[in-house]
């Protein structure tokens, strides 16, 4: 597993226990994790430790008369088959997300990879629906690069190119870092005369017709937007 | 395995492994181990289910469905994903936000008192409920947190806001909102793995 993978898996799987991941991007995450068994460790860290907060919650008792239902419920099916059928459906969903944590399969640490990227960026919808996770590295003062790796969260559009944006913190044109892959990753070297400007701007990615803008600035719509992170 | 002398004083102790052997009784169908189960850790998840339903009756529900959901699932229970307790908070969270969101939206009140509790320098009154010395840890990595980035934190995780809905509560910009929850969490697991944030 690379390093990159272990940040993005870490803010997604931590956001997901949380809560604010929400709709199509609660679902999305839940494919996700199911095809990436080595999320399942940094799954397991976020949902052993959030859970913590739950325990700073003074304890009430509940009235008696909840475990009776319970008992009768269970034990006695001759008090309850009258007007309960309904109520499996809700008992459905939540059973599938509390045994959705059970089906990951633990595996051992993975390698890490020896260089340390010196930024990364996720970029999103503003429903927080992730498209890639960016990830800097810098060899040098005049060498840097981003490997940007599409997720599986992206929505795929064929007929169309993304293309990848920095708006410079000066409000000065977007420059464009080039096309965003929409399966599997790729390298983009950042140009040297960009390179200051990575850490201050903003990110954008804008629908564009296959093969890129064809004016050398953004003309459709911007759907993703990110910023720089120092890690 | 089993020391049932041991399980007798289980409302006093819940030592995790006491409680995996109540729910590795209860998966094979002991009824007497599920009840032990429920005395032993059912106020604490009351005590959850009312800080996010706000809601005696309704509290009661989510709890009372996620008990019997426990108990149908507790042959699936596996130790080596999360603790008991990790296990059924899951499970009762989930409950509790079904039953939240199937509420007309006035009706959703929010506890003002605990979120600001959260806000506050001083998480002293949230310790004094704590029973684990890893929820102790916690909260102390809470406190090197900014008050509003702690404060997005716990109504996320109380009441099952998103990121816009905690915008929209805590009157801020969606991007800070984001900002705030991505460093404060990458912050907390710092703070937690015992390395500088």
């Amino acid at each position: 597993m690379r390093y990159d993978n272990k940040k993005l898996a870490d803010m997604l799987c931590a956001e997901y226990v949380l809560g604010t991941l929400k709709g199509a991007a609660r679902r999305r995450f839940e494919q996700l994790i199911r095809q990436r068994s080595d999320w399942a460790q940094t799954f397991n860290w976020w949902e052993s430790h959030m859970h913590l907060l739950a325990d700073t919650v003074p304890a009430v008792s509940p009235s008696n008369k909840v475990w009776k239902n319970i008992e009768s419920q269970l034990f006695n099916r001759k008090l309850t088959q009258n007007n309960n059928w309904w109520k499996s459906w809700a008992f459905l969903s939540t059973a599938l997300a509390a045994s959705f944590a059970t089906l990951l399969v633990i595996q051992a640490p993975q390698d890490m990879d020896d260089e340390t990227p010196a930024a990364i960026a996720l970029l999103a919808t503003e429903k927080a629906e992730a498209g890639w996770l960016l990830n800097e590295t810098k060899k040098s003062a005049t060498d840097v690069e981003i490997k940007v790796i599409s997720l599986a969260s992206l929505a795929i559009k064929p007929d169309n190119a993304f293309e990848l944006w920095l708006l410079p913190a000066d409000k000065s044109k977007p420059i464009s870092l080039g096309l965003l892959p929409q399966q599997g990753f790729k390298i983009v070297k950042v140009p040297v005369d960009v390179i200051p400007l990575m850490a201050s701007g903003l990110l954008a990615v804008s629908l564009e017709p296959v093969g890129g803008s064809p004016t050398g600035q953004p003309t459709g719509a911007v759907l993703y937007q990110g910023k720089m992170t120092k890690t | 395995m089993l020391n049932i002398s041991r399980l007798n004083i289980m409302s006093q102790t819940k030592s995790s492994e006491e409680l995996f052997h109540l729910i590795a009784l209860s998966g094979q169908g002991d009824r007497a181990a599920f009840q032990a189960l429920y005395e032993a850790t059912s106020a604490k998840l009351f005590g959850l289910s009312l800080r996010i339903l706000n809601r005696r009756d309704l509290a009661e529900e989510a709890l009372q469905e996620s008990f019997i959901n426990i108990w149908h699932h507790a042959q699936n229970y596996r130790p080596e994903k999360a603790a008991v307790m990790t296990w059924m908070t899951t499970i009762v969270r989930n409950k509790c936000f079904d039953l939240l969101r199937a509420m007309p939206k006035e009706s959703q009140l929010i506890d003002d008192e605990s979120m600001d509790d959260w806000a506050s320098s001083d998480l002293g009154p949230l310790e004094k409920a704590t029973e684990q010395n890893e929820s102790k840890a916690l909260l102390n990595c809470m406190s090197a947190l900014a008050p509003l980035q702690r404060q997005a934190i716990a109504l996320s995780y109380f009441h099952g806001m998103a990121h816009e809905q905690l915008a929209e509560h805590l009157v801020q910009p969606l991007g800070t909102i984001k900002t705030w929850i991505r460093r404060g969490l990458q912050s907390l697991k710092s703070c937690l793995q015992g390395v500088s944030a």
